[in-house]
C-alpha cells in the first residue's frame, strides 16, 4: 500500500479533481488502522465539480499513522448507445481524475486509483488509499 | 387495409429473406440508419432527421428496396457515422455543463445548483455533431440498373431550448439525488473498507430509494427541449458505370434544417411527447437523366412539417414534403411507423408518396440495425 509522509506538515488537505458528465460523489475517510471496519473520521460527501477546493482532513488535527481511504461514486445520466460509447465517457474519467493529498507548503501528492465501471447501471467506481506516516 | 396486407407481405419476404443468416446472437444496438449521407437518397424511412443518441462509432446498414436488393437484405447501402465528441477531451466537463446549464460563477469557485441560472442554447453543437460516410448501390428512380454512390455527410443540433420549469426540474432532481447519496444509508455502504468496488456498485444500486430516484431523475433529462433546431449538410459522388457510358459524376449536394417544437405529454405516457416539425432542405441534384440519356444538374428546395406522436416505445408520423424543382413540382406524403420491441431492437417502416413516385407506393420497410464494433448479428458458424 502506498504512504504519504505527514511529517510536521498540517492540516492535511484533500482535493479532488474530475472532469465528466456523470454525476461524481466523493466519500473520503479516515481509520485508525486499515483493518479497522469503521472510519473515526470524515469528510462529508460531495462532488467535486461543485466543491473543488482543499478540504482538510479531520478538522485540521494530526493524522500521522492513519488509513486514509477515498471512494468516489459516479453515476451518468445520459444515454449511451451502446458499451464503446460508455467506455470511451469512462477513458476519459480515467484520464482527468485527481485525488491529491498536501499539508503545508509541501507539494501535493498524487493518490494512485483503482477504477471499475458498470456499463449496465452507468456507474464508476474509484477507490484510492494511503497510509500517512 | 390493402397498404396493411402490402407492409404484411413485405415483412414476412424480409423476415424469410433474414432466416437464411441464422443470427445466433441477439440484436445488439439496433439504430435507425439517419445518417445525412443515406437521407439525402431519400431512402431512409423520415427524411426529417434528428441526432439523438449517436452511438460514438457505427456502421449503419440499410435494406432498401429502392436499391439494388437482388440479393435481398445483403444489399450494399452501408454508412459509417462517427461522433468525434467522445474521442476528444471535454475541458472542465461536469453535469451541468453537459445539460448546458450555465452559471455567472468563476471556475473552481464552490457552486450550488441555484447559481446555474442560465442556459447554454449552442451547448449541442459539439457534443450531438457526427460525421458519416456512406457507399450505396442501387437505381434510386434515376437509371435503369443499379449505380455505386459514395456520400459523405455532417449533422448537428445547432439550437436548443429548454424551459425555465424543465431547468428548475434538473436542479431539484440533483439536489435530491445528491441528498440521498450523502445519507447515513449510503455513507454507511461506502464507510465499509472490505466491500470491493462491485460489492459497492450492487449495495448502492439496488437500494429501492436509489432506484426510485434515478428514474425520476432520468426522466426528467429525456424530456425533450421545448424546441431544437437541428442541421445537416451532405455531398453524394456518382460513380460511374463504364457499361452505360457514364463517368464519374456530381451526384447530389443538400443542407438541410429541421425545427422541433416538443410537447411533453406524461398523460399519455412516461416519456411521451407530441412533436411538430418543420423542414427546409436545398438539393442540388445531379441525378436525372435527359433525354438523350445524359445526366444532368436540377436544383430543388424542399419544404414541409411533420407531426410525430411519441409513445414510450411506439411512434406514428407524418411527414408532408413539397419540393420546388426548376422544371416541376413534386411531393412526398409518408407515414412512418417506429417499434421499439425492446431496448436493442427497433422496428422502422414507412410508406406513401416518395419523390418521383409514380401514384402512391411502399418506400421502405424493414429492419435496420448499426454494426458497432462487434457485429449487431452473429451469422452461424456456416455462413
Amino acid at each position: 500500500m502506498d504512504s504519504y509522509q505527514v511529517g510536521t506538515n498540517t492540516p492535511i488537505k484533500l482535493k479532488v479533481g474530475i472532469e465528466t458528465e456523470a454525476i461524481t460523489m466523493t466519500y473520503p475517510f479516515l481509520y485508525h488502522s486499515e483493518d479497522d471496519d469503521t472510519p473515526y473520521s470524515m469528510i462529508s460527501p460531495f462532488d467535486p465539480a461543485q466543491k473543488p477546493g482543499w478540504k482538510q482532513l479531520d478538522n485540521g488535527n494530526k493524522v500521522n499513522g492513519k488509513f486514509f481511504r477515498v471512494v468516489s461514486f459516479l453515476r451518468f445520466f445520459n444515454s449511451f448507445p451502446d458499451e464503446e460509447t460508455f467506455n470511451l465517457a469512462i477513458q476519459q474519467v480515467k484520464d482527468t481524475y485527481e485525488a491529491s493529498l498536501k499539508g503545508g507548503d509541501v507539494s501535493p501528492y498524487m493518490m494512485a486509483f483503482e477504477l471499475k465501471s458498470f456499463y449496465k447501471d452507468k456507474t464508476c467506481v474509484i477507490e484510492s488509499e494511503l497510509l500517512l506516516t | 387495409m390493402k397498404k396493411i396486407v402490402l407492409l404484411s407481405v413485405l415483412w414476412s419476404s424480409i423476415v424469410i429473406a433474414q432466416s437464411g443468416t441464422e443470427p445466433t446472437a441477439a440484436l445488439q444496438n439496433i439504430a435507425p440508419p439517419s445518417s445525412p449521407a443515406f437521407v439525402l437518397m431519400d431512402i431512409t424511412p423520415s427524411n426529417i432527421i434528428v441526432p439523438e443518441n449517436i452511438q460514438a462509432f457505427s456502421l449503419q446498414t440499410i435494406s432498401a428496396f429502392s436499391g439494388d436488393s437482388s440479393n435481398g437484405l445483403s444489399n450494399n447501402n452501408y454508412a459509417v457515422e462517427f461522433q468525434p465528441y467522445w474521442y476528444v477531451k471535454r475541458e472542465r466537463m461536469d453535469f451541468f455543463k453537459y445539460n448546458n446549464l450555465t452559471t455567472q460563477k468563476a471556475d473552481d469557485s464552490e457552486v450550488t445548483p441555484n447559481d446555474y441560472t442560465g442556459y447554454n442554447i449552442f451547448g449541442d453543437v459539439w457534443k450531438r455533431f457526427s460525421v458519416s460516410m456512406a457507399l450505396m448501390n442501387g437505381t434510386f428512380d434515376v437509371l435503369p440498373q443499379a449505380q455505386s454512390y459514395v456520400s459523405v455527410g455532417a449533422r448537428t443540433r445547432l439550437l436548443s431550448f429548454k424551459t425555465k420549469s424543465q431547468i428548475n426540474d434538473i436542479k431539484s432532481q440533483y439536489t435530491a439525488y445528491t441528498t440521498f447519496m450523502s445519507s447515513p444509508e449510503v455513507i454507511a455502504i461506502f464507510a465499509k473498507p472490505g466491500l470491493s468496488p462491485s460489492e459497492i456498485n450492487t449495495a448502492i444500486t439496488n437500494l429501492e430509494t436509489y432506484k426510485t430516484i434515478v428514474t425520476d431523475f432520468e426522466n426528467t433529462l429525456q424530456r425533450k427541449p421545448v424546441f431544437a433546431l437541428d442541421v445537416a449538410a451532405a455531398y453524394s459522388h456518382f460513380m460511374g458505370d463504364k457499361n452505360q457510358d457514364l463517368d464519374d459524376a456530381f451526384g447530389r449536394f443538400g443542407v438541410w434544417a429541421s425545427g422541433d417544437l416538443a410537447f411533453y405529454t406524461p398523460t399519455i405516457g412516461t416519456n411521451s411527447h407530441v412533436h411538430i416539425y418543420g423542414v427546409f432542405r436545398y438539393l442540388r441534384d445531379g441525378l436525372n437523366l435527359n433525354e438523350a440519356s445524359d445526366l444532368f444538374i436540377e436544383t430543388k428546395t424542399d419544404y414541409g412539417v411533420k407531426m410525430e406522436l411519441e409513445l414510450d416505445k411506439l411512434s406514428f408520423a407524418y411527414e408532408y414534403i413539397t419540393r420546388d424543382a426548376d422544371d416541376n413540382n413534386e411531393e412526398r406524403s409518408i407515414g412512418s411507423i417506429r417499434y421499439k420491441i425492446n431496448k436493442s431492437f427497433t422496428l422502422n417502416g414507412g410508406f406513401g408518396k416518395n419523390f418521383k413516385s409514380d401514384g402512391e407506393q411502399v418506400v421502405l420497410f424493414g429492419i435496420q440495425w448499426g454494426l458497432d464494433y462487434e457485429p449487431s448479428v452473429v451469422l452461424g458458424a456456416g455462413n
